[in-house]
């Protein structure tokens, strides 16, 4: 089931995304599972962001239900194209930031509780 | 105690796999396991279906995918049979590497794991220790 992204520059997707710009940092809030089915979705959806070239990229993934390997490497992708430290992500749940503690991304990739502790 | 999951001959295809993945999360919800848990148990079990799925996409198995699951006293277990060769991580030697979390993720997320491969596939063999239940009196 497609559900129409709240923000019109971004691809309909199964997840349910919304984009705000704080500046030249952006924040992606994504809601929904992300497996194999929806990763490449959530990879395209970071892709048109990352295309608008943002100082910083914070990715709140506290509406996130389901998350694996799929999902870590879109964000491994996104820090990859970003300067040092400038993606971070929000969580609030061991289903979110367990997969990227266990793997030693969050050494790369800053987890936050809040969206507002991740934007200082 | 709880009947056994089984579900056998999915396509490892990412459609099949979600749904079989919400099954199994059923399952183990209803086996009375805590939700942090139960979060590690599905994980896991997705990490090595998503591993499936992978090798079903290069030709080397035959894309079908059986996953068995009980409650023991002691124990859950969860077991993920396919009929192709288990993929090893592809090296990736950036500092932030794309690929090779899912075995990572396997692994941490199950008390014990091990992986078995033949000629006639692979076997997964996930399992979680419970707390022994004192005998009723």
């Amino acid at each position: 089931m497609a559900v129409t992204p709240s923000t019109p520059e971004l691809p309909a997707t199964d997840l349910a995304v919304t984009l705000d710009w704080r500046g030249r940092t952006a924040v992606l809030a994504v809601a929904g599972e992300i497996d194999l089915v929806s990763a490449p979705e959530f990879g395209e959806v970071v892709d048109v962001v990352l295309a608008r070239e943002p100082e910083r990229l914070v990715v709140d993934l506290r509406e996130v239900t389901f998350f694996c390997s799929a999902g870590l490497q879109v964000l491994a992708a996104a820090h990859r194209r970003l300067p040092e430290h400038a993606l971070r992500v929000v969580s609030d749940s061991a289903v979110t930031s367990g997969p990227l503690r266990t793997t030693g991304l969050d050494t790369w990739i800053g987890v936050h509780p809040t969206v507002g502790e991740a934007l200082e | 105690m709880q009947e056994p999951f089984r579900c056998h001959g999915v396509p490892a295809v990412p459609a099949a796999l979600r749904r079989l993945r919400h099954d199994l999360t059923e399952w183990v919800l209803a086996a009375g396991v805590d939700e942090d848990r139960a979060g590690d148990i599905v994980l896991a079990s997705y990490e090595a279906l998503a591993n499936v799925a992978d090798h079903a996409y290069d030709g080397s198995g035959d894309g079908l995918v059986d996953v068995d699951a009980a409650v023991f006293p002691d124990r859950i277990e969860v077991v993920i049979t396919d009929h192709g060769q288990w993929r090893a991580p592809v090296p990736d030697t950036q500092p932030v590497s794309l690929r090779g979390r899912g075995l990572l993720l396997l692994r941490a997320s199950a008390d014990r794991a091990d992986i078995s491969s033949g000629d006639s596939g692979t076997v997964v063999t996930l399992t979680w220790d419970l707390d022994p239940v004192p005998d009723a009196l």
